[in-house]
């Protein structure tokens, strides 16, 4: 600690050197003395405390303003749950393939061939959609004028599938069209994004020489960018077709009817043996397409 | 044709043969025949491409209805920014700080709780899913596995089946929020790790130290901003998806949604989406400032 050093000037300010007794020195110091070293060590377990004790203070303000109090001493009763379960895993096969007491059409096959029309369509619309999108917000290949692209992207992410179906009820009624449209529109964002990403990753060489050429903006995208990541968009693509079979499920909840499975399953919330055969055949339809997808995704990349 | 050996048809069906002339002035004096592969993957893959979209548009029975209700649609559109159902922009401004803000508020609440504790089960499945972490496949395939089979169940299911458990309320909307969230997070997260540079790591093993102390000054971190800020974007998903939690049941602003949207006040939902699309945008902005900051 000695007087020549001339940071000690700013030592002189209090939060200046609260800030270095906690966090340590803002640059890279060079140390007269293992000493002086050790004094100004970084405190961290004081700030790591100072957080805990924050975070600590807004779960607990939350858990009062939910009220969790009541929800924990609420009696579970267990031989229900139990019941409930048993009921669930007693599987209605006649309702999975829908014969016998069942019309085909009421039957969970048929409409989980509907859920993944949906997530298909919207996949194969959006993938197509976006592809000027995402070209227009790469920044390698139009500067700042990707800038409006991008924001387009961001604002189209910003609204939630959910509240596009809605919406879109209003305009074209409860029906599956409704679902493919909202379903496709909302994935332009994410999946331009991903396009996007995929273009500024790549090296500028092929670019570059084009540019030498004498290429025209067209022709660089046309002959220097869409055959190195043609398998990478169709990677992105299938990535999002995995998660839009998650989305259709939903989607068919909340508009309500001839739009796959999701309806059928809100519906039968009480009914558990029908409930069962609802709930196998979405898992089997997620993890079937999820493994089909993650398959051809390691084959292209 | 017929008297072709199976090998032969084989041999057709997959090469094609290709005259090539090599000499200098293209007069047909050094002509070779190559055998080409025919683009057979491509033809099939087009193929079953199409036949998909052939399929899938055979439900489709409803198409001729798409073009009937859209002056309605317009004016439906219209009443969201007009108050309706609240008579003046004063009640709509009750309505907003009445019922909207703290409806999405507790919601908000909900899906912080959820997030943090599932932020914190996740954090030892993350490090032993880890291939460089966990050195061996006994000890990440099982975690991988479980993982994967909890991540694939959907939100809906999900929280159709833990209602079935917590009964309506809140609670059940948390507990799904918290499996989803692990879910999540563990994939983003031992993803990430493995792109790690893992020489701090063999650092301080060399020096002695055990696993937890490798992780905690080793690879801790360069893992934490990355770890907020998925902690965000995950908040971020799970608000959008705790929508879904209230058309079911559990708790949340999706209850209120429905009776609105049900009863047609268009207004309202105006005031319901708007806290809401500034609590997107908001987490949206800082979980990007993040992840910036952690490349």
């Amino acid at each position: 600690m000695s007087n020549s050093n001339p940071e000690n000037a700013k030592r002189n300010n209090p939060f200046a050197s609260a800030y270095e007794w906690l966090h340590g020195p803002r640059k890279a110091v060079h140390y007269l003395s293992v000493d002086e070293a050790y004094f100004r060590r970084p405190r961290a377990w004081v700030v790591n405390v100072i957080w805990l004790v924050l975070l600590a203070a807004v779960v607990i303000y939350m858990n009062y303003s939910l009220d969790m109090a009541s929800y924990f001493g609420a009696v579970v009763h267990w031989g229900d749950v139990a019941d409930y379960f048993s009921r669930l895993f007693n599987i209605n096969w006649e309702l999975f393939f829908g014969y016998g007491a069942y019309a085909l059409k009421e039957g969970v096959i048929y409409q989980l061939y509907e859920t993944f029309a949906i997530a298909f369509l919207a996949t194969l619309l959006g993938a197509i959609l976006a592809i000027p999108f995402g070209i227009l917000a790469s920044h390698s290949l139009f500067g700042k004028w990707g800038g409006i692209s991008e924001g387009i992207l961001i604002v189209i992410r910003t609204i939630p599938e959910l509240l596009l179906a809605l919406f879109m009820v209003t305009f074209s009624g409860v029906n599956m069209v409704t679902g493919v449209l909202a379903l496709g529109l909302h994935s332009i964002g994410m999946i331009g994004k991903l396009y996007c990403d995929q273009i500024e990753q790549e090296s500028h060489d092929t670019l570059e020489a084009l540019d030498a050429c004498g290429a025209k903006k067209w022709q660089a995208i046309h002959l220097g960018i869409m055959p190195n990541v043609a398998p990478n968009f169709l990677s992105v693509a299938l990535y999002r077709f995995d998660i839009n079979v998650r989305s259709a499920t939903i989607i068919g909840a909340v508009m309500g009817g001839d739009c796959g499975i999701g309806f059928s399953i809100m519906v039968d919330t009480g009914h558990p043996e029908r409930l069962g055969a609802e709930i196998l055949g979405v898992i089997l339809l997620v993890v079937l397409t999820g493994s089909v997808s993650s398959l051809v995704r390691k084959k292209l990349v | 044709m017929s008297s072709l050996s199976f090998a032969a048809k084989k041999e057709r069906l997959l090469y094609k043969e290709v005259t090539v002339d090599l000499s200098p002035n293209h007069d047909g004096s050094d002509t070779h025949v190559i055998k080409k592969k025919r683009k057979i993957g491509l033809w099939i893959s087009l193929v079953v491409v199409v036949a998909l979209v052939v399929i899938c548009c055979l439900p489709l029975k409803d198409i001729r209805n798409f073009f009937i209700n859209w002056t309605y649609g317009w004016k439906v559109l219209g009443t969201m920014f007009v108050p309706n159902k609240t008579k003046t922009w004063a009640g709509w401004a009750s309505y907003l700080w009445g019922v909207a803000v703290p409806s999405i508020w507790s919601t908000f609440e909900m899906c912080f709780l959820a997030t943090l504790f599932g932020a914190i089960i996740s954090v030892p499945l993350f490090y032993l899913s880890a291939r460089n972490v966990a050195k061996h496949g006994y000890i990440y395939w099982p975690v991988r596995i479980v993982n994967d089979f909890l991540r694939t169940i959907p939100t809906l299911v999900l929280a159709i089946i833990v209602k079935g458990i917590f009964s309506y309320g809140a609670l059940s909307g948390i507990v799904t929020m918290t499996i989803f969230t692990v879910g999540i997070m563990y994939k983003m997260m031992y993803e990430y790790i493995e792109t790690l540079d893992m020489s701090p790591f063999e650092a301080i093993s060399a020096t002695g130290g055990n696993t937890l102390k490798c992780i905690h000054l080793g690879l801790a971190p360069s893992v934490m901003p990355m770890f907020l800020s998925n902690f965000l974007y995950t908040l971020e998903i799970n608000i959008r998806a705790s929508m879904i939690l209230g058309y079911v049941g559990c708790g949340g602003f999706g209850a209120i949604l429905q009776n609105v949207q049900e009863d047609g006040y268009y207004d309202e939902i105006f005031a319901l989406l708007l806290p809401l699309f500034i609590v997107v945008i908001i987490l949206q902005v800082s979980s990007n400032i993040l992840s910036r900051r952690a490349k």
